[in-house]
């Protein structure tokens, strides 16, 4: 039994007794139904899966040729470009300044973390009323103020920034906290040492902040980019990819296409792989890159 | 000390543009959620009409009666508590000591085995929702807690958040321990595991809220009644043609709050972790 | 090296998991049709033994699960029905039902993994969908006191395939016009005269529409298929027909679609129609002249207090026409024979008048406005007394009531969610010409009706 222990007790092996756990549910409830999912794209095969017939490449041919599949990589593609950034060093710059455990932070703080418990539903809904073309509220503010009325929800090369920032508001809260409980962190003594050499707070923000939480950055950075590549429910709710299909994220069509128009597992699932390969290449680079800097 | 005076002054200064900023995002976040709140007290024909209001003309307590009357939020809060926090419970364990592996241990197959975490989250739920239904449908799992809960429980992301969190820790103070004669899980529960409070917390904020407001999975593992969750009972107010917004409203506010709770509680112990990892410096 | 781990680790994954994914499920399938027969068995064997005892006993007690998607007020109506049945029946059946706000997904793992409810109510072309899954029901007729004869063979068609009946009709969705009276007043109209033609209801869109009040007088969504759909079979016929024996397609030169899109674009480049997805709510808010919407129309325009009036969608040159969609309940390959009969048992009391005379499908058009799909029903001095139903069943009983392709063309989902809408955005935002839009329309749906 000791010998047992001993043995297991290795730091080099007990590293897998610290894994098993998440890695036999990840296997049975993440990989295997993801490598069934992508086995499934070279089939031809309804939602039920009662009947399957092999076609081989043929999902993927009729992706490239998909006028709306390739439009939808271009409209997550310009989601993602304005969305990550954005959130990624917007909440950075905003959560070092709530880093201090005083009244003004901590309400702020509560402020900003509303969006994140509301059901995306309600504030999907939420925002159609209120940007209503016709009868929304901030719609007839704006008009009262003069500067004309503006069709948030129905203009084609405006809504995508519409529906951005609407993702935003929604998720800026948590990534800011998260940034926040990181910087908290931070030895306090680096930043008294700092103080005491004369550094202002922009100097202490690049020298010690920055380099200290550097491991949660690539957090937010990669789960943010994985998270925007696969936008649904907010569109869902608020535009279903409309007008004209300028915010028909990929997802969102895969969802139509594997559910509500004629049903096609095979060639969701196919899209799937296609938009699987995109964020898995971009993701193996920022992992090299954080990596060498760990 | 001249220098330093100056450099406070300046940062006084500096504040104030600052402040602004801040208290312009404030109000782009709270203004849209208090209209919602104001619109949940609003009669219907109020909510929707020409022009717009924000302020409620009629104060109406009907839309929760017609929520009240719709659902049994008790039943329905019951199980998506049951949901939330045996989700929680068990991914705040599973999660946090993968997390600690990949960031303290170096081991074969670790970039691999990484990378296949990630590769998880990068797949839409709706493309794997039916292989996922079948595996939980075999084990047997099907219409029950356990099958609510455990295929849940392993979220990429919180591996990724903790393994960020304790990465930001000094090696030193595991050599230290070891040195000590503290076991591997010993040096885990009992050192580390303390210096990362906040990141648990804020794992275990997400984790909860998640599942609470989680309306598909709940919806297709589960087939009987007794075991819906609030997410689901406020969906009904959105029908397929017809949407009724104050009865939406006031149930988002109620499905709201229990988490806004949750949040200020778990606020003050970002406060103490930060008290308890100040000392290791 | 460490490249080389990801790559073989993902791929031998993905080859056992693509082996036991696939195969997995092929299984299942099977195993759950071994299960449904053995259910069945069972279910028969049940039912035969204790006949010699005694047959007239009440049954034992039956569980039956009843899933749909009726969110929103009318599935409250719905819920206190059922809710009404389980007290008042004898026959120990017990109805556990269970609004989905997400049915598509929930039914199609169900379906999947070989289980499922008894019972759905869904509309008639998911036999399109889930087809393997549903019972032929054509012997409810037998074993119920329903009568085939009352109920209207067109709705009847519907739910059918050949001799097998799939579902028993249980809501008739008709599209109709609806005016603001007030609106109309306002701009010296004649509010109880709505259009009749198009050309009119052009000329008084333009009429209605106050600039300076935010009020349009038209109120045709881009992005609302179903409604377009309704308005474009006035103007030209079905998008597919039958053409002897196989599916035709007729976008491509047909002259009123090209009107219809020609009109819309009109209407809406002079600002007589919104560029808008969500009209209902403005329809409610009282902004719009004329709509055109199924009968929830009225619940939010009878909410908000609006002053109007329905009518018949206006006629265009494809003549007189009837167009619905019809829901009905089916019995899945889920149920075994016991609850079959127990479903059987419900649909009944759903069609069977009680003492006073009324029924719950009675209560329901009613209450949420659907036209009757039985003889009995619209016989009913209550139902003749509705104005609301009175307006919707005006229209003429022998026109043809095919909703945007032949009611047994089951690529209809796809016209209805790719199709019209692809070519209706195309003109509303100006990308493409009539011609042009009406041309891509063709080649989308040649490609669908090549599937079948």
């Amino acid at each position: 039994m000791k010998a047992i222990i001993k043995y297991w007790n290795k730091p080099s092996r007990c590293a897998y007794l610290f894994l098993a756990p998440s890695v036999i549910l990840l296997m049975l409830f993440s990989v295997l139904p993801l490598a069934a999912a992508f086995g499934l794209s070279l089939f031809e095969v309804p939602i039920t899966m009662n009947t399957v017939s092999f076609v081989g490449l043929e999902n993927f041919t009729e992706a490239f040729h998909d006028e709306r599949f390739l439009n939808s990589l271009k409209v997550t593609a310009l989601f993602t470009l304005m969305e990550v950034p954005l959130q990624v060093f917007g909440a950075l710059v905003v959560a070092s300044f709530l880093t201090k455990n005083n009244f003004r932070n901590k309400l702020l703080r509560a402020v900003y973390f509303l969006p994140v418990i509301c059901s995306a539903t309600a504030v999907g809904i939420m925002w159609k009323m209120i940007l209503h073309s016709n009868i929304g509220f901030i719609t007839a503010v704006l008009q009262t103020i003069g500067l004309g009325r503006i069709n948030f929800l129905n203009t084609p090369g405006l809504t995508i920034f519409v529906v951005s920032f609407i993702s935003l508001w929604r998720s800026f809260g948590i990534s800011a906290i998260i940034y926040v409980t990181a910087i908290q962190q931070v030895s306090a003594s680096l930043y008294e040492a700092a103080e005491m050499d004369g550094a202002g707070k922009v100097r202490q923000f690049f020298h010690i902040t920055a380099p200290s939480i550097r491991p949660t950055f690539w957090y937010i950075l990669m789960t943010r980019f994985a998270g925007a590549l696969q936008i649904f429910d907010i569109i869902y709710i608020t535009t279903n990819g409309g007008p004209n299909y300028t915010t028909e994220s990929t997802v969102t069509y895969i969802y139509s296409r594997a559910f509500s128009s004629a049903s096609s597992m095979g060639y969701a699932s196919a899209m799937s792989v296609i938009l699987f390969v995109i964020i898995m290449a971009v993701t193996v680079l920022m992992y090299r890159k954080m990596n060498k800097e760990d | 000390m001249s220098v330093k005076t100056e450099i406070k002054w300046k940062e006084k200064i500096c504040e104030i543009p600052v402040l602004i900023v801040l208290l312009i995002l404030a109000l782009l976040v709270i203004v849209p959620v208090v209209w919602m709140t104001l619109s949940a007290f609003k009669p219907e024909k109020e909510i929707i009409s020409w022009p717009p209001t924000f302020f409620p003309h009629v104060l109406t307590g009907q839309n929760f009666v017609d929520v009240q009357k719709r659902i049994n939020i008790l039943r329905y809060m019951l199980n998506s508590a049951i949901y939330a926090g045996g989700t929680t419970a068990l991914a705040v364990i599973v999660n946090s000591m993968a997390g600690y592996a990949y960031a303290f241990y170096e081991f074969k197959g670790k970039s691999g085995l990484f990378l296949l975490t990630l590769a998880t989250m990068m797949v839409p739920f709706q493309v794997i929702m039916v292989p996922l239904f079948l595996v939980v449908f075999k084990l047997g799992m099907y219409d029950s807690y356990w099958g609510l809960i455990i295929p849940r429980v392993v979220v990429a992301g919180s591996i990724f958040m903790m393994r960020a969190a304790f990465t930001g820790l000094p090696k030193e103070l595991a050599e230290a321990a070891r040195i000590d004669g503290l076991s591997e899980f010993g040096i885990f529960r009992k050192i580390m595991l303390p210096q990362v409070k906040p990141a648990i917390i804020t794992l275990m904020i997400l984790s909860v809220n998640g599942s609470w407001n989680d309306l598909l999975w709940p919806m297709i593992v589960t087939s009987s009644t007794e075991m819906r969750t609030l997410a689901n009972g406020l969906a009904l107010f959105i029908g397929q043609n017809t949407i009724e917004y104050g009865a939406a409203f006031a149930g988002a506010l109620i499905s709201l709050l229990p988490m806004f709770l949750l949040y200020i509680f778990g606020q003050k112990y970002f406060v103490e972790g930060m008290a308890s990892s100040g000392l290791k410096g | 090296m460490k490249k080389r781990a990801v790559s073989i680790l993902l791929t031998t994954a993905m080859t056992i998991s693509l082996f036991t994914g696939c195969g997995g499920t092929e299984k299942t399938a099977d195993a759950s049709r071994a299960e449904g027969e053995a259910a069945a068995q069972n279910g028969g064997a049940k039912e035969t033994q204790p006949e010699g005892e005694n047959q007239t006993a009440p049954g034992d007690p039956v569980k039956i699960t009843f899933w749909n998607s009726f969110t929103g007020a009318d599935g409250d109506m719905l819920t206190d029905l059922v809710n009404r049945y389980n007290t008042e029946n004898t026959d120990g059946i017990t109805v556990e039902m269970d609004i989905s706000p997400d049915f598509d997904s929930q039914l199609s793992t169900a379906f999947a993994a070989g289980t499922g409810p008894t019972m759905i109510l869904s509309p008639s072309a998911y036999r399109f969908t889930y087809g393997d899954y549903l019972q032929n029901i054509s012997d409810v007729f037998e074993k119920t006191s329903l009568d085939k004869a009352d109920f209207i063979q067109s709705y009847l068609d519907y739910c059918s395939e050949g001799d097998n009946l799939y579902f028993v009709p249980f809501q008739v969705v008709g599209y109709y016009m609806y005016w603001n009276k007030d609106l109309f007043t306002a701009a010296g109209l004649d509010p109880e005269a709505p259009p009749s033609t198009w050309d009119e209801w052009a000329d008084y869109a333009q009429k209605l529409t106050d600039e300076s009040k935010n009020v349009y007088g038209s109120g045709i969504s881009y992005d609302y298929a179903y409604q377009i759909a309704h308005i474009m079979q006035r103007f030209g016929g079905l998008a597919v027909t039958d053409e002897n024996g196989s599916w035709k397609a007729n976008f491509e030169d047909n002259d009123g679609y090209a009107e219809f899109l020609n009109m819309y674009q009109t209407l809406v480049q002079n600002g007589d129609n919104p560029l808008e997805a969500d009209t209902d709510s403005m329809a409610s808010a009282g902004q719009i002249g004329m709509t055109v919407g199924g009968p929830w129309v009225t619940a939010g325009l009878d909410t908000a207090g609006v002053n109007y009036g329905i009518g018949l969608i206006p006629l265009g040159d494809a003549g007189d026409m009837n167009s619905v969609e019809v829901l009905g309940f089916s019995v899945t390959t889920a149920a075994s024979d016991v609850e079959k009969e127990a479903a059987y048992k419900f649909i009944q009391w759903w069609n069977t008048e009680n003492a006073e005379g009324s029924s719950p499908a009675l209560e329901w058009s009613l209450a949420n406005g659907f036209p009757a799909y039985t003889y009995s029903v619209q016989e009913k001095d209550a139902y003749k007394a509705s104005a609301k139903l009175s307006a919707m069943s005006a229209a003429n009983p022998d026109a043809p009531t095919d909703f945007i392709v032949d009611s047994s063309f089951p690529g209809i989902n796809a016209v209805i969610g790719d199709v019209i809408p692809e070519m209706i955005n195309s003109v509303a935002f100006g990308s493409s010409s009539v011609e042009d839009a009406l041309t891509k329309a063709q080649a989308a749906a040649d490609k669908i009706t090549a599937d079948y």
